[in-house]
């Protein structure tokens, strides 16, 4: 049961979204778990693989059209018109 | 309206072009999912909260530059979030002209029950949504290319990177990793991608994941969960 538990909340963990509680209670298991500890090297393995991959921001050049592009559009809009 | 609309200062207190530049570097920052990061975010967005205030009030009066000054707080970060979820720049730009629309004829309705960022990622999100909910139909139109050695790759990834060129095989081996990853995030639901999408990419926290999506955080916390396990399984020659 409480393998099934640590499982589920690994990712949780990976992106620093658990309480500080059932991180202690994670990390607890973890460190006697061997299985639990090889799934938790497995998945931030995996994290680091995927943050390789950023996104790319958008050019100065689409920005500034978008923005354009916008302005032309709220001059001919009216508040409320849906 | 004169071109340089949109570099003419909301007067609230004169300040509005270096709080500008602050704000730039605030946007950048909140961009990368570093944890280290999120730090100080909360007085930052406290700060931003009640700026956005005083713009919102103006724009619900209906003067426009108000309303344009809300928007550059946020369209980086819009832009961006729609680049990579839509993959190419005329969906993205589609994107962010009808949520600002979208916005701009609703802000009238704008009730303060939520922050401004949270209403104008529901309008973003549910427009991305749509998109992704027509590309599950028709995927067969995907804008996937070969590279020299018969690999395919995504042409989303040939958007405009700074730091390519410095080193072409290491360039090109980043390539190949963010096609395998295009290709296996393109495999999730809609809900999922988007799910995975804010919170990894774009560093929300579930809960305002949840917010956004109308929905729990828990839910959020379950769809984080079985679109990390299906990547894993996708890439999981990768490692």
């Amino acid at each position: 049961m409480k393998c099934e538990w640590v499982k589920q909340n690994i990712v949780l963990h990976v992106y620093g979204e658990l309480p500080d509680d059932a991180r202690y209670e994670l990390e607890q298991h973890v460190a006697r778990c061997a299985d639990c500890a090889a799934e938790l090297k497995a998945e931030q393995d995996f994290h680091a693989l995927l943050s390789q991959d950023r996104v790319a921001d958008p050019t100065p050049n689409l920005l500034a059209s978008s923005r354009m592009h916008l302005q032309e559009a709220l001059e001919s809009t009216q508040q409320g018109s849906v | 309206m004169p071109a340089g609309v949109w570099a003419v200062p909301f007067a609230v207190g004169g300040r509005a072009h270096s709080r500008e530049s602050e704000r730039v570097k605030k946007v950048a920052e909140n961009q990368l999912p570093a944890r280290g990061r999120m730090a100080g975010l909360d007085r930052q967005a406290q700060d931003r909260r009640i700026d956005d205030t005083m713009l919102i009030r103006e724009a619900q009066r209906g003067n426009r530059a108000a309303f344009e000054e809300l928007v550059r707080h946020y369209d980086h970060a819009v832009l961006r979030l729609a680049l990579h979820l839509t993959g190419t720049e005329q969906d993205a730009q589609d994107v962010y002209q009808d949520a600002f629309l979208k916005a701009y004829k609703n802000i009238g309705s704008f009730r303060f029950e939520c922050s401004f960022y949270t209403w104008i990622y529901r309008i973003v999100t549910n427009l991305c949504l749509d998109h992704l909910r027509k590309r599950t139909v028709r995927k067969e139109d995907a804008p996937v290319a070969k590279d020299s050695d018969g690999a395919e790759y995504d042409l989303l990834d040939q958007v405009a990177d700074g730091r390519a060129g410095a080193n072409p095989e290491r360039d090109l081996m980043r390539r190949q990793l963010g096609a395998r990853i295009a290709g296996a995030l393109d495999r999730l639901t809609p809900r999922e991608r988007m799910v995975f999408e804010l919170k990894h990419y774009h560093g929300m926290k579930l809960r305002t994941v949840g917010e956004i999506l109308h929905t729990t955080e828990e839910t959020a916390k379950n769809t984080l969960f079985r679109a990390t396990q299906k990547l894993r399984g996708a890439l999981a020659d990768m490692r």
